[in-house]
């Protein structure tokens, strides 16, 4: 029984060196090094490069991965295949365990390993032991064999990982972390009896280190970076409260809004104020059309409420018919032979008008294939999910935490955000991470809905947030791929006369055919070369430059008295501004260990993940065309995240020191965090040790 | 030497457009012609913004353009000598593409491997074709066609290389590994290799079909092989987990179509399916990126046995109407039977996917939506068959007990995927499906070399 526990804590061991790595249905931004986070940055930078940088396995892991690829492939499919893999239902080993014993690939035709599959414990765990004592391990190298089982195919890990720690509600992956190891190591157990030279093997490379210089030329460009931002940032704040704004527009924090922002505000009289895309409203979204059941908030968040979204539009039921007729006719026998001759005219006009005049065409195919439609847009059942006094809450909370409390305009717009790509498997990273990697229209719609509600400004007044009765909420989405702004519903011609005075022509003139074109690798460059995530009132920004570069957080320190808002601010959006960064960050440190490599090799795989060409470990991270010019120019900057906050410099150390998970980014140097302290007016640095460095400008 | 000349000839009242000692075109070129320059057009645009960026890129575009232009020669050509080295430069041109980046081990291994097979099939088609300048005398396709005397032994020897070669081209089994193990190609090297290149051994025996003809057993023998890979592709297709190999294995499926078309001696039909195909499956690869929706339906749903009844009713219209359109004989003795059995398991197919329920409003609409999916099929195939019907090349064979095996094995195992929810179950089935299951997956995967294990090999 011990034994039994210990082989669990060891398998749980192993597997906190994994990141997750989520599908590509909602792409959301993780640190690949997010299991050595707890480690000094650089000491972190080592070990990656010991387990997740090497290129010169031992020959006999190629059979291996090869074998385990095949089957991971086979189980984590989710909607390629049409003939499944056999008893999947039943989880990952106790299927494959059904199968493994025909594969003659695994058993090589020789009868002790027929027997060995065979007569394979019904048990992963007591499985994993066997092997462990059948291969020698040791018992004190049992916990780093299996942590190299993993590391060694790191991007199937990583996707396990996710299934099994953030898709909780499946009970066949309750035993998916061990399942996982107990394929991988019978697999090694059978192909490579002397997997034991694994563990010296990981030895001989381990000695390698990063080199000094590409982290001084980090650090460099830091400082460089930080220098001129807070250069920008001296100026302003004197303007505070002039007249009355005609439109107040809420954006996410994205960096991607701050251009917009800019553009707005400098058309006129408008203000705007950055806050977590998803409105401070934690919902879940449930399809009627396509059935799809998906969180709309940030992934750290848990999802309390299901709304329910359903279509009015009889043209949806049809499409969806003619795909089906479609499906069926492909994914079966015979019929795809007559399917290929009748469509094949069709065929190749889709492809001549889709690769000559993309924006045409694209246009033509959203009005008729696809469901945006703002003159019946979709109804969401609010107040089934969600009780009047939470929504009373939950509009106080977004107010508060945008600092939005008093001198409303009589319009004010949420303006949720999502992109538009043809064609491109990375769609959904460049969606709003603060709505788990999906559109962030829905959730500006909900709020948009309960701040109208007279109930809700009824308790708002009680509460001393006074909205005037003249004041209206609209939801918005903005396109961050053609940086076009439109309401959500159609609404009546004076207001909607305003709302396009203030939006009109921010978009670049070739951003459009961008986002139509089926063979553009470079839509839009998303967050590409993100650099800070600046917690302050827009006015400390609004006058600076940022070149799209930062994270901009609403926060006026006076109006937060207790450091509560500041809180959960760091806690929320800073630390997925930091798992953002991170993402490109290594992606650009090592294009192919970290990235994904080209998109034109690219092979999606079980609808999930990418592979590059024939078949490969499961490539985690953004592709080269969101991260380089070219294949040898960059475009991102390898910079770690400056968060610069706008408080009292004690405010900022009493959280960071309360929070462990925010103190270790800060001792780590996995960030940079900066406080404007509005008392002295004087710019600090947070060093490693957690105490404050004055900065003299000029001179960081 | 002969020396080059052109000139507009007619013989036998077939139009030839130009016709030289160097170059032919015919119908069969015409529409080859056409298919070649369309896709070539579409994926090299395509390719000016894919591959934009990419430090191939100049080197990318040359090779595609000359691979393009040597497809043209190859489909154009007259000479022996002008064909042969078009065939040869054309195949190695891809291989060179397939390639793209030479420091990826698994790509570079693909490149080689595709080419083993290039090599076998160049060697066998330049034996042939040394046979029958042999027998002969003629340099060129045409003049040997008229001249060959088709019950010599040699003859049947040059036909049978001819057709490794043309196996090897189009990823007929056993000649089918290659493109399974393509997938290391950049996506429109992809499209471009379904879309052109594997039409290269369907091509080869439509051109020297008047020599095939004659040899029927040889016909059956293609007819076998083609249906084989039909079969196989298919189950291969429905299996893969990742969208690039289910493109690559439905290709291998439909390939084998095609042959099995050549080996019922309908050639034009052949050319219809090869020239559909091509753009389908061209217009698939290069929106294969966006390809992350799950699939929806599947044909397995069950259903009442009521609109199963129905809609084999409307499939005989349907398939009906599919003969009116495109001309061919809806009963005949002879091997058009098949194709007319093609639309009518289609048909059948189409209309109990909209008849979830029985009800007769249900049922009107599925008739009349029917029939219109028979007469467009019938019309599609009508529209390129009607291109080269000049080269009189519908030959119809009659029927014999290979034809009826490969014709309800297609039904069966179409047949199955329908019924496969109301199949006995039990553990002994449960088991012979995991055996199936695990030989066919592993039938189907791509060479392991090309395969690549540790991502960290992966170079771009």
């Amino acid at each position: 029984m011990t034994n039994h526990l210990n082989t669990k804590s060891l398998i749980l061991q192993a597997w906190e060196k994994i990141a997750p790595c989520w599908p590509l249905k909602n792409i959301i931004a993780v640190n690949p090094l997010q299991g050595f986070e707890t480690m000094p940055f650089e000491e972190a930078m080592n070990h990656g490069i010991a387990y997740f940088e090497q290129s010169n396995f031992p020959v006999e892991m190629q059979r291996i991965n090869t074998e385990s690829i095949k089957w991971f492939q086979a189980f984590f499919d989710e909607g390629q295949a049409t003939i499944t893999m056999p008893y999947r239902e039943r989880g990952l080993y106790q299927s494959w365990r059904e199968l493994a014993r025909h594969d003659s690939q695994l058993h090589q035709k020789n009868r002790v390993n027929k027997n060995f599959l065979k007569n394979l414990s019904i048990c992963s765990e007591s499985v994993i032991e066997t092997c462990l004592v059948n291969l020698q391990i040791q018992p004190k190298e049992k916990e780093q064999f299996l942590t190299l089982l993993l590391t060694s195919l790191p991007g199937w890990a990583s996707f396990a990982k996710y299934k099994a720690d953030w898709e909780t509600n499946d009970n066949r992956l309750s035993t998916l972390k061990t399942d996982y190891l107990a394929v991988r190591i019978i697999i090694t157990y059978l192909l490579w009896p002397n997997a034991r030279t694994l563990l010296a093997w990981h030895e001989t490379i381990k000695t390698e280190k990063i080199s000094q210089d590409r982290i001084t030329a980090m650090q460099s460009l830091e400082l460089h970076y930080q220098q001129d931002i807070l250069g920008k940032l001296q100026h302003s704040m004197e303007d505070r409260k002039e007249k009355k704004p005609k439109i107040q527009f809420a954006f996410c924090i994205d960096v991607r809004s701050e251009p917009v922002r800019s553009k707005i505000e400098n058309k006129g009289c408008y203000e705007t104020f950055g806050v977590a895309g998803f409105f401070c409203i934690p919902i879940r979204i449930k399809n009627t059309t396509s059935t799809e059941c998906y969180d709309s908030c940030p992934v750290l968040l848990k999802s309390n409420h299901t709304i329910v979204e359903s279509f009015h539009a009889r043209h949806i039921r049809i499409v969806q018919g003619v795909k089906k007729l479609y499906q069926a006719l492909k994914y079966t026998f015979t019929t795809s032979f007559a399917l290929a001759e009748t469509l094949g005219l069709l065929s190749g006009i889709s492809m001549l008008f889709r690769t000559i005049l993309p924006t045409k065409t694209t246009a033509l195919k959203n009005k008729f294939i696809n469901f945006s439609d703002t003159e019946s847009p979709s109804t969401l059942s609010i107040n089934d999910a969600v009780t009047i006094d939470t929504q009373c809450l939950y509009a106080k909370n977004l107010l508060a935490m945008m600092g939005l409390t008093e001198n409303f305009s009589e319009i004010i717009v949420l303006c949720g955000h999502k992109s538009s790509t043809e064609n491109n498997a990375y769609g959904s990273s460049l969606d709003c991470g603060a709505c788990g990697g999906r559109s962030g229209d829905k959730n500006a719609r909900i709020m948009a809905t309960i701040l109208n509600k007279p109930l809700v400004r009824e308790y708002l007044t009680k509460e001393g947030i006074v909205i005037p009765d003249t004041t209206i909420f609209l939801a918005a989405l903005h396109d961050t791929t053609t940086n076009t702004l439109s309401l959500c519903e159609s609404i009546n011609h004076d207001i909607q006369h305003l709302f396009d005075e203030a939006t009109r022509n921010l978009s670049a003139q070739n951003s459009i055919s961008k986002s139509a074109d089926w063979a553009e690798t470079r839509p839009e460059w998303g967050l590409a070369r993100n650099a800070s995530f600046i917690v302050a009132p827009r006015a400390l920004t609004k006058d600076a430059n940022l070149e799209g570069r930062s994270f901009l957080n609403s926060y006026d320190w006076e109006k937060d008295g207790d450091g509560s808002i500041l809180e959960s601010i760091l806690l929320g959006p800073m630390v997925v501004g930091q798992w953002i960064n991170s993402q490109y960050l290594f992606s650009l440190l090592n294009t192919i260990a970290y990235g994904s490599g080209s998109k034109i090799t690219q092979n999606i795989t079980g609808k999930i993940g990418i592979m590059q060409g024939n078949a490969s470990d499961l490539m985690t991270g953004l592709p080269v065309q969101s991260l380089l010019l070219t294949d040898k120019a960059a475009y991102h900057q390898a910079l770690r995240l400056s968060s610069i906050i706008m408080a009292p410099r004690h405010r900022i150390a009493v959280i960071i020191k309360t929070h462990p998970t925010l103190g270790n980014l800060v001792s780590n140097a996995w960030i940079h965090l900066i406080c404007i302290d509005p008392e002295d007016n004087q710019r600090y640095r947070m060093m490693r040790n957690l105490d404050w460095q004055k900065i003299e400008l000029g001179n960081v | 030497m002969a020396i080059p000349y052109a000139q507009l000839i007619f013989t036998k009242g077939m139009p030839v457009l130009l016709a030289s000692s160097v170059f032919y075109i015919d119908a069969l070129s015409g529409v080859m012609i056409a298919l070649v320059s369309f896709v070539g057009l579409v994926i090299s645009i395509f390719s000016r913004r894919y591959m934009k960026g990419d430090a191939n890129y100049y080197f990318f575009m040359a090779l595609l353009i000359g691979l393009i232009s040597c497809l043209l020669l190859m489909v154009t050509a007259n000479h022996f000598l002008l064909m042969l080295p078009a065939w040869g430069l054309s195949n190695l041109l891809l291989a060179r593409l397939m390639v793209h980046k030479k420091q990826w081990a698994a790509s570079a291994f693909a490149g080689l491997y595709a080419l083993r097979f290039f090599t076998l099939g160049f060697l066998c088609l330049a034996v042939a074709f040394w046979l029958l300048y042999w027998m002969t005398g003629s340099t060129t396709i045409q003049e040997a066609l008229h001249l060959v005397k088709t019950d010599n032994v040699l003859t049947l020897v040059a036909l049978s290389l001819m057709l490794v070669s043309a196996m090897c081209q189009s990823a007929i089994w056993p000649f089918h590994r290659w493109l399974i193990s393509s997938i290391n190609s950049p996506t429109p090297v992809s499209a471009l290799m379904h879309a052109g290149l594997v039409n290269g051994g369907g091509f080869l025996l439509i051109r020297f079909a008047p020599l095939y003809l004659p040899h029927t057993s040889l016909l059956t023998i293609i007819f076998m092989f083609g249906v084989g890979t039909a079969l196989i592709g298919a189950l291969w297709k429905l299996m893969q987990n990742d969208i690039k190999r289910m493109l690559a294995c439905s290709t291998v499926s439909q390939m084998g179509f095609m042959i099995a078309q050549c080996g019922l001696g309908l050639f034009p039909a052949a050319v219809a399916h090869l020239c559909w195909h091509g753009l389908f499956k061209a217009n698939l690869f290069l929106g294969s990126s966006g390809s992350i929706k799950p699939i929806i339906s599947d044909a397995r749903s069950s259903r009442d046995w009521r609109s199963f009844i129905v809609s084999v009713f409307f499939g005989l219209i349907g398939s009906y109407l599919f003969s009116w359109a495109s001309g061919l004989p809806w009963y005949s003795k002879n091997t058009i039977l098949f194709l007319i059995g093609i639309a009518f398991i289609a048909c059948t197919q189409f209309s109990l996917t909209i008849l979830h329920q029985f009800s007769w409003k249900n049922t009107i609409s599925t008739f009349f939506l029917t029939g219109m999916a028979g007469l467009l099929y019938g019309i599609s195939v009508r529209l390129i068959e009607a291109m080269v019907s000049p080269l009189n090349l519908m030959a119809p064979q009659r029927i014999n007990i290979f034809h009826i095996v490969g014709f309800s094995l297609l039904t069966i195992s179409w047949v199955a995927m329908l019924a496969n929810h109301h199949l006995p179950t039990g553990n002994l089935i449960e088991r012979i499906k995991a055996v199936f299951y695990v030989r066919a997956l592993n039938a189907s995967q791509p060479h392991s070399k090309s395969i690549t294990t540790n991502r960290n090999d992966y170079r771009f």
